[in-house]
This record gives C-alpha cells, sequence and structure tokens, in this order.
C-alpha cells in the first residue's frame, strides 16, 4: 500500500537529518552546538525526574518495603539470639574450664588416689548441710572419706549408695575436724554452725591468733590428710565455760559456687600420719 | 493402694524439686519444704491408713536424701498425719486458712523435732539463730501451701478421673 507524497518526504527527510547527525558526530564529539542545545534543554528536566526518582525510591526502601525488612529484622533477632546463646554456652565452657583446670592441680598434688566427682543436689530437707555428688561404691566411694575443692575442705561422706553419695559440709555442726593455725601452729576442734561459719574449739588461752590467719587440717583426726585449707580466722572470743578460747572461722569453699569436688579415696577408715603410706580402699 | 502411689508421686516430686532445683531458682538460704506440704495435704484429705503409709515411705526418702538420722522423718511425717487426721476429725478444714494455720503448727512442730532430736544426740548445741531458721522456714512453708494446695488437689481431681479413685 503506497502512501502519500508527504508521508515519503518526511519520511526521507527525517532519515537523511538523521544519517547526517549520525555522520557529523564522528567530527564533533565534544562541544557541538545542537548536542550542547538538547541536553541544556534535557538537564532541568532530568534532574527533576531524577530527583524524584531517588525521593521516590528512597521512600519505597524505608517505608513501602518493610515486609522485606521485617522479614529480614526476624532473622537477623534468631541470629543475634543463636549467637547470645553459643557466647553464653561458651562462657560457661570457659568457667567450667578453668574449674576442671584447678581441679586438676589439686589433683596433681594430692599424694592419695582421689576421684572427682560432680554436686548434684544439695539436702533436701534444708535443716541439715550436706550435699549429694554423682559418685558411689562402683566408684569406690565410702563413708568417711574426705571431700576436697581447690578453695578448701567440703566436708567427708557420710552415706553412699552404688551410684551416689551424700557429704556431710564442714558447715554442718555433726562435722568436726582436727585443724590447726598456719602461722602459729596452734590445734583445734573445728566444727560447723548453723550460720554457715565454723567454730575452731578448744584453743589455747594464750593463743595470739589475727583475723585472716589460716586455718588448715592437721591430719591427725584420720579423715582429712593434713595441711588442706579449711578456712580463714574471722574473729576470737572466750567459750562459754572460759577454759579455752574459740574462734570464728569463715570457711575456704563456698558450696554455692562450687559444682565439682575431689573425693580423696585413700582416706576410708583412716590413713597413715605419713603421706604415701595409708591405706588403699 | 491408688491413693498411696499419688502420695508418693507427689512426694517425690516435691523432693526432687527441693534437692535439685529450688536451690538453682531460689536465692534464698532457707526455703520452703515442699515434701512436707504434701503431707499435710495428705492428712487433711486423704485415707487415714494410706496416708501413714505414704508418709513413712515418703520420710525415709528424705532421710536417705538429707543428713538426717534415719527414722526422723518418718516419725515427725506419721505424728503430723495423725495431728492433722485429729483436727479433720474434730474441725471444719475445708477453708485455705484453717489450712495454713494446720499447717504452720504442723511446720513449728516438724523443725523444732529436728533441732531437738539433733541436740538430744548431742550433734548441736543451740544457736540463737536456729530459732530465725525454724521461723522463717515454717512461714515459708505455710505460705508455700497457697501455691502448692491447688494444684495438689487439681493433680488429684485429674488422678481420680483416670484411675477412678474416690
Amino acid at each position: 500500500m503506497f502512501r502519500s507524497i508527504r508521508d515519503i518526504t518526511a519520511a526521507i527527510l527525517l532519515l537523511s537529518l538523521g544519517i547526517i547527525l549520525l555522520f557529523s558526530s564522528f567530527e564533533r564529539s565534544q562541544g557541538w552546538t545542537f548536542a550542547g542545545f538538547v541536553y541544556s534543554a534535557f538537564k532541568p528536566i532530568d534532574q527533576t525526574v531524577t530527583f524524584f526518582e531517588n525521593k521516590v525510591g528512597k521512600i519505597f526502601h524505608s517505608y513501602l518495603w518493610f515486609v522485606g525488612v521485617g522479614d529480614q529484622n526476624r532473622l537477623l533477632n534468631e541470629e543475634v539470639r543463636r549467637l547470645r546463646m553459643e557466647i553464653l554456652s561458651l562462657k560457661e565452657k570457659d568457667l567450667e574450664n578453668k574449674r576442671l583446670k584447678k581441679i586438676l592441680t589439686l589433683k596433681s598434688k594430692l599424694d592419695y588416689p582421689t576421684l572427682v566427682a560432680q554436686i548434684i543436689g544439695e539436702d533436701a530437707s534444708g535443716l541439715f548441710r550436706t550435699i549429694l555428688i554423682n559418685r558411689g561404691t562402683d566408684d569406690g566411694v565410702f563413708p568417711d572419706m574426705a571431700v576436697t575443692a581447690p578453695e578448701g575442705i567440703v566436708g567427708k561422706i557420710i552415706r553412699s549408695s552404688a551410684a551416689m553419695a551424700q557429704v556431710v559440709m564442714i558447715t554442718d555442726p555433726k562435722i568436726s575436724v582436727d585443724c590447726r593455725v598456719e602461722r602459729t601452729r596452734d590445734r583445734g576442734l573445728l566444727t560447723g554452725s548453723y550460720s554457715y561459719l565454723c567454730i575452731l574449739q578448744y584453743l589455747n588461752k594464750e593463743v595470739r591468733l589475727k583475723q585472716g590467719d589460716l586455718v588448715v587440717t592437721s591430719g591427725l583426726d584420720g579423715i582429712f590428710p593434713r595441711g588442706m585449707v579449711a578456712g580463714t580466722i574471722d574473729s576470737i572470743r572466750s567459750s562459754e565455760q572460759g577454759l579455752f578460747v574459740e574462734a570464728t572461722v569463715i570457711p575456704g569453699v563456698k558450696i554455692s559456687e562450687i559444682e565439682e569436688v575431689i573425693v580423696i579415696l585413700g582416706t576410708q577408715g583412716g590413713f597413715s600420719m605419713e603421706p604415701g603410706l595409708e591405706k588403699s580402699p | 493402694m491408688r491413693e498411696l502411689l499419688f502420695v508418693l508421686f507427689a512426694g517425690w516430686v516435691g523432693l526432687v524439686i527441693q534437692c535439685c532445683i529450688l536451690n538453682s531458682i531460689f536465692s534464698m538460704e532457707i526455703k520452703p519444704d515442699l515434701t512436707l506440704l504434701v503431707v499435710v495435704w495428705t492428712g487433711l484429705n486423704g485415707d487415714y491408713l494410706s496416708s501413714l503409709i505414704s508418709v513413712f515411705l515418703l520420710g525415709l526418702t528424705q532421710d536417705l536424701l538429707s543428713g538426717a538420722p534415719l527414722g526422723l522423718f518418718p516419725s515427725i511425717y506419721v505424728a503430723a498425719i495423725i495431728f492433722s487426721a485429729y483436727v479433720r476429725d474434730n474441725f471444719h478444714v475445708e477453708s485455705l486458712g484453717t489450712s495454713l494455720i494446720i499447717t504452720l503448727l504442723i511446720s513449728l512442730f516438724c523443725f523444732c523435732l529436728v533441732f531437738i532430736s539433733r541436740w538430744f544426740i548431742g550433734q548441736i548445741t543451740f544457736e540463737p539463730v536456729m530459732i530465725k531458721i525454724v521461723l522463717i522456714k515454717t512461714i515459708l512453708t505455710s505460705l508455700g501451701l497457697i501455691i502448692v494446695k491447688p494444684m495438689l488437689d487439681n493433680a488429684w481431681k485429674g488422678y481420680s478421673r483416670i484411675v477412678g479413685a474416690t
């Protein structure tokens, strides 16, 4: 189908103009007046459009695409929570590692066969000072064995079954441990008290004790080996009868802060005063 | 028999909570005695004979899980059942207030008896702090009944529906 002369003329003119422009652009790539004119004409429009595009884009990104951001936020929160849990777990492992290192250091220092046990429970009635540990007769744990921790002596075994044992702590009035004051070498009997402290009884009246003096086991009770830390002297007073003086002792070990203890297997039924000659379990 | 099993189970749950869980969630040194609450609840609600047997067994377990000499808690719990059965037979004990008073009296009796028995066998000498321990523990245990009693009532209702106990 043929178009009119006017249409054909217009098409030829425009095509020619295009070809002319095309060829002329090779020669004047910079500073060409026509291009400059076109650019100048388009610049404000282009700038305005770009400005609005940016603004609208920002609005879209900031507000209208909140659904995506919400999902991303949820995922990130989940990750933060997971990482926090991981950090807590690592911190817990780090603390456990430090505790076990302390236990191992003490274990290697002791001349007796020992066993590390975990505390699995405390006194059911709350009226006695006892704890339960996860080792029993199957592991060689029997009554009257000494139980200790890196910070100091814990107590002694009073009952044991195949899989667990009960330890009476040095803060229970039932227990008595023969002790010495490390600095002065004075001997006394350490017993528990319901105020979570210990009392060092039957000390000589002429004893010269100071607050902070270390109290260690004497090894003469046949249960605790010699030289183990029991606590530190807090205060001194005359006994009720007036024949002796007694001292309040802060126990070295705080039961709420320990999770593992060492059972000294060599002290079952008493041991020799000379380390190395104790009875084997 | 069904009642006995229920009381034993509830008591043992209480013991496990006291031994292993209560210390980590309760920062105080003195804590309520959940097993005693089970004993009081049994005394006020249960059949006399099965209550006696179940609390005796509970007491034995309590002895083994605490430093008590064997036989102390069974005796105390049996005495508590006798007392609560007497109260139930002679007074109206349905209200929470009455139960609280009975719990208070039984707790006071129980905790005092623990210290007296220890003193009697020469394990301890009197310390003023013991009075504080007994009083605080008694109050905490009695208040614990406000939470434990509805729980035990509901558990008993559910258990009765399942096993057909009355």
